[in-house]
């Protein structure tokens, strides 16, 4: 691969481990504690922050209310606050895209990216998750983000002749991963038939294909690619951003496939790889990092990435591809299906990949040596598409 | 080498109360600033948007949509017009975008009857004594006022010329603390940016920005927006380039006339500059016309129109654009535009 221009470093990366309540913790107080984290990973003060950024989803998702004027008081670089990125799920990757263009500009040093979420203070998470649904074509019988992996996942299953159990495997592999990830939510394994004996909730989509509903907080610090760290330096060689933006009743027209084949996703992957001269991700990709809430979307997203290298993902891992041990795990940390606090999914995936390319990942480090991944995000039901390629 | 980056077209509409839904609003401004800079939707690199969750109620994905950025890359980042500006201009300069669609709306005349703003506040310390952004409005008024910085009677005169120039019905008489609070509207505006070659064209470029933040309740003394204002000018990249001669006009907008007012005029004390009366808020400013925090883009695109018909002969001149938003105004950008020498 031609070496690609860096266009940041990320510095420094911090999360909490993510629960399903954090009733120790205000908004505000997640967010001072990450921030501090993240300095403290990147070996910093807070003097030398001179931007700040918050990724955050909807607020409706939170618990919480327009945090940023009363959230970000004392946080590193509070005074030069540069905005709130909003990209529902996807939110890190643009935030960390920005905050690279922010230096690369010579308009800041370093930047600090947080974000938090508290969902278990939210009233209504479906009711909120409902608003991404078209009142006229997609509200008119019961839509929420289940159905509408349910509808993907039984496109899926119909267009590639797979069956739940195909479609299981998945889970397995992130539930395995989770059970070695200090900060996923659910850390127990689980096996095909305890996937399969799941409570089903909108067919063929049953609890344990599902992300749960989680509390959690992420940052990190992005400086000049050229900065000298005291570890292997990480930076971003190339992001793409892709926006299907139609609501899936819109969608569901002939010549329209990419709600189930995520052809809008392999856009956004196509303008990454090519700011980051990877030609081939198949075999010039060492890891990958997938924001999939529901385990039918990290197969379609494996497919999309070019990760599969043209075959059907969940055969593949079937037959043992995208493992930890494999030549390309994808999801080693488990994923967002182990813990999916929404607003910081995207740094997650993000700090997931810098640590496995650092290789301090702990238990959960991939044994291969890890030089090039790709971190890919989707926001709202598969409508806003981001992927970076990080690289060590 | 960081690129520099040119408004080729914008467009931007303000009314009490759209007559029509706000997407055909909000498509409608877009074709327009697409059209006076003379390009098409297939041209945009990237989408930027500043659309704010508490002003539409609508998701990004629908938000994506409306602005046109179907098929292209995306950027939401609503928290302010300037911040939602300084992103499109970072992205053109670090080389990551070369053509930019920025839009921005709001219907600001949904919190006519009920301003529920009140969720901006701190939960824990603010709203439980009723700390609201119009209780902050009148605690920061009040300040200004006993610190001499402003009187009742000039705000009101103040609000009162601004709500002529735009064109909308002034509160008059019948509310004469209307220059506490945003005069709330809808809105829309649309910029076309890209990345210029300032010795060729004759456009209008944004030639620097600077930001400044205060978190909800400032501490001290700082309740002052032109303080604020000031540090935003003195944290633009190329400080050390001050402009070459004095700005021929400024757009401000801010979530109330006194803020908005005592920003332009602090700011103005402490520069060396003469600017003329009418051409501060030729527009009639953001207080007068508020649909929240994308309110800011309606001002940079007036901005740039001025800019462009400008009478200064073959001269560069320049302009200043300060946006001030968040519930006292204390998230503040402000961002210098320069002509080189009239119509391109």
């Amino acid at each position: 691969v031609t070496r690609a221009t860096p266009l940041g470093q990320i510095l420094g990366v911090a999360q909490l481990p993510m629960r399903t309540r954090q009733p120790r913790f205000t908004y505000a107080d997640l967010l001072g504690r990450v921030a501090h984290e993240a300095l403290a990973d990147a070996q910093l003060e807070a003097k030398d922050i001179d931007g700040l950024m918050i990724a955050l989803s909807p607020t409706t998702l939170l618990g919480i209310d327009e945090p940023y004027y009363w959230g970000l008081a004392g946080l590193p670089g509070a005074d030069r606050f540069i905005g709130r990125v909003q990209v529902a799920a996807a939110s890190g990757i643009p935030s960390l895209r920005l905050a690279c263009a922010y230096i690369a500009a010579r308009r800041a040093k370093r930047i600090l990216i947080v974000s938090a979420d508290l969902a278990d203070e939210s009233p209504s998470l479906g009711g909120a998750i409902g608003q991404l649904q078209d009142p006229f074509t997609d509200r008119q019988f019961p839509r929420n983000a289940i159905v509408a992996a349910a509808v993907q996942m039984s496109g899926y299953m119909a267009a590639h002749g797979l069956d739940e159990r195909d479609m299981a495997h998945v889970i397995v592999k992130n539930r395995a991963n989770g059970a070695a990830n200090i900060y996923a939510q659910l850390r127990q394994a689980v096996t095909l038939d305890e996937v399969l004996a799941s409570p089903p909730m909108a067919w063929p989509i049953k609890r344990l294909d599902s992300s749960p509903r989680t509390s959690g907080a992420a940052a990190i610090v992005v400086g000049p690619p050229d900065q000298e760290t005291h570890r292997r330096p990480v930076c971003a060689t190339g992001f793409g951003s892709f926006v299907s933006g139609r609501n899936i009743g819109a969608r569901m027209v002939p010549g329209d496939s990419s709600y189930f084949d995520g052809s809008d996703l392999a856009v956004a992957g196509r303008k990454a790889y090519a700011m980051a001269n990877v030609t081939d991700p198949a075999t010039q990709i060492d890891l990958a990092e997938v924001y999939a809430s529901f385990g039918v979307i990290e197969l379609i997203s494996i497919e999309a990435l070019g990760l599969a290298g043209g075959s059907n993902a969940a055969r593949r891992l079937g037959e043992g591809a995208f493992m930890r041990d494999a030549a390309l795990p994808v999801n080693p940390s488990g994923g967002a299906t182990c813990g999916n606090p929404i607003s910081s999914a995207g740094l997650i995936r993000i700090i997931e990949a810098v640590h496995q390319l650092r290789g301090d990942g702990g238990e959960r480090q991939v044994k291969r040596p890890v030089d090039r991944a790709v971190v890919s995000a989707i926001g709202g039901t598969f409508q806003s598409h981001e992927v970076t390629v990080l690289q060590a | 080498m960081t690129k520099t980056v040119e408004i080729t077209g914008a467009a931007a509409c303000t009314s009490r109360l759209f007559d029509n839904p706000l997407e055909f609003v909000v498509h409608d401004i877009v074709v327009d600033a697409l059209t006076a800079a003379n390009t098409s939707l297939g041209a945009i690199d990237m989408v930027v948007t500043a659309a704010s969750d508490i002003m539409d109620g609508v998701m990004v994905a629908t938000r994506s949509e409306i602005a046109g950025a179907c098929g292209r890359g995306f950027m939401n980042v609503p928290s302010s017009a300037g911040h939602a500006l300084a992103a499109a201009i970072a992205l053109i300069e670090s080389g990551q975008a070369e053509t930019i669609l920025l839009v921005g709306w709001g219907e600001g005349s949904k919190l006519r009857q009920h301003d529920y703003r009140g969720i901006l506040a701190n939960p824990f310390y603010d709203r439980p004594v009723g700390g609201d952004p119009a209780a902050m409005a009148r605690l920061q008024a009040q300040r200004l006022k006993a610190d001499g910085h402003l009187t009742e009677a000039d705000m009101e005169q103040y609000l009162n010329v601004m709500a002529q120039r735009t064109q909308h019905q002034a509160p008059g008489e019948s509310d004469p603390l209307a220059w506490l609070a945003p005069q709330w509207c809808d809105g829309a505006a649309a910029l076309v940016l890209r990345a210029g070659a300032l010795p060729e064209s004759r456009g209008v470029f944004i030639s620097d920005f600077g930001v400044a933040f205060r978190s909800y309740c400032p501490s001290g003394d700082d309740l002052d927006p032109a303080l604020w204002v000031r540090d935003a000018f003195e944290h633009r990249r190329d400080r050390q380039a001050l402009p070459g001669q004095a700005p021929v006009l400024i757009e401000a907008s801010a979530p109330a006339a006194f803020c908005e007012a005592r920003a332009v005029r602090g700011f103005l004390s402490g520069q060396k500059w003469h600017v003329a009366e009418a051409q501060i808020n030729r527009s009639g400013g953001g207080a007068a016309a508020h649909f929240g925090p994308a309110t800011g883009l309606h001002g940079l695109a007036r901005a740039s129109g001025f800019l462009a018909d400008f009478e200064a002969g073959d001269d560069p001149h320049c302009g200043l654009v300060i946006d001030l938003a968040g519930p006292i105004g204390q998230s503040v950008t402000v961002a210098m535009l320069e002509s080189r020498g009239g119509p391109s």
